[in-house]
């Protein structure tokens, strides 16, 4: 199993890379090659590390350990068929890992980065309404029942694609560049990472590669049900292209219109989903 | 707080003996899915770092400037 750990890490840094080098090719620049983020993170791991003496030091650490941790354990939920739910709260778990990578620093540049992370709650609420719409078809949250619901019923992309469409708004506010990547936006530097360099950048960057593989491998599973591996890496590449699509002809938003537009998209899901509970359980 | 190379490669080795052994261990049926990932989940971690610390460590002096600007 450490082996499809490892290697699902460097998948997802290698769609990380392909995500950069897609919008670089999008804005007509030539970009850095698609192993770049699996470059960055090596890079960051062999340059001199310490700890900011303006930081609390336990937190600062412990931080970049529970960031993998979590990421981990969503990993091997994805690889059991555990439920949803479980994803859905490492998910929320990493909004409070961002937020105390901003915080632990001391410095302003990654306090604000982590105060906008909270605020950015709002990205997660259209996720709670898709969860709640998959669990009104399958009756359960457990991804073997969706996956068994889709088998014989057929793909939910189809049958409840604004479910879809939300959980896509989650995962596109969960990638750099993006619109609603306000977390690490330029006027704070980098954000939550600001301080965090070297080997713990590293350590960050195997997060972000277990999260992106993640995210998109649920996203797969839940819309689209049972898929063979060459499947699942070829519609996670397919993804991170109408990712990389959105992320590069869309500007990145202030925090006030990411919350509203985020807002916006939790109140038609709400329609949609007392729609749907009318509709399919009378 | 100063760390030593020779000590975080002691981690990272037994850190990747654990999370090797554990897999052999699901592997061969002796433990649950749910014991290897627990295992992983607390021990996964500290081996990566200690891998990113013990190959960033010079040979010379032999500590890590490990706090302070």
């Amino acid at each position: 199993m450490i082996a499809e750990l490892v290697l699902a890490t460097l998948f997802g840094l290698l769609l990380l890379g392909i995500h950069r080098k897609l919008i670089a090719r999008i804005q007509r620049r030539p970009g850095p090659p698609v192993w770049q983020e699996i470059l960055h993170m090596l890079k960051f791991s062999f340059k001199t590390t310490w700890v900011p003496v303006t930081a609390s030091s336990t937190l600062f650490v412990a931080v970049v350990l529970i960031a993998i941790g979590i990421w981990t354990a969503a990993f091997y939920v994805l690889v059991s068929g555990g439920s949803l739910l479980v994803i859905l709260g490492i998910y929320m778990l990493h909004k409070i890992v961002e937020h105390g990578f901003g915080l632990s620093s001391g410095s302003p540049y990654g306090k604000y980065g982590g105060v906008r992370s909270v605020i950015s709650a709002a990205s997660e609420i259209p996720l709670f309404v898709s969860v709640a719409v998959i669990a009104i078809y399958t009756h359960s949250l457990d991804l073997y029942a969706i996956i068994e619901y889709q088998q014989v019923s057929g793909p939910l992309i189809v049958a409840a694609f604004p479910a879809a469409c939300a959980m896509f708004l989650v995962i596109l506010s969960k990638m750099p560049f993006g619109p609603f990547s306000i977390v690490e936006a330029k006027e704070l530097v980098s954000g939550y990472k600001t301080e965090h360099f070297g080997i713990w950048r590293a350590g960050l960057e195997v997060s972000n590669g277990l999260k992106t593989y993640v995210l998109l491998a649920v996203f797969l599973t839940v819309f689209f049900g049972p898929l063979t591996l060459p499947w699942l890496l070829t519609g996670m590449i397919l993804l991170i292209v109408l990712l990389a699509f959105s992320c590069a002809i869309t500007p990145m938003m202030s925090p006030f219109d990411s919350v509203t537009i985020q807002t916006m998209v939790t109140g038609l899901m709400l329609i949609y989903a007392a729609i749907v509970l009318l509709v399919v359980r009378p | 707080m100063r760390m030593k190379k020779t000590m975080v490669a002691r981690i990272f080795w037994a850190g990747a003996g654990v999370c090797l052994i554990s897999s052999g261990l699901f592997f061969t049926g002796l433990i649950p899915l749910s014991v290897c990932a627990a295992v992983h989940v607390l021990v996964f971690p500290v081996t990566v770092l200690a891998l990113f610390f013990w190959w960033m460590a010079g040979q010379s002096g032999g500590d890590i400037p490990f706090i302070g600007y």
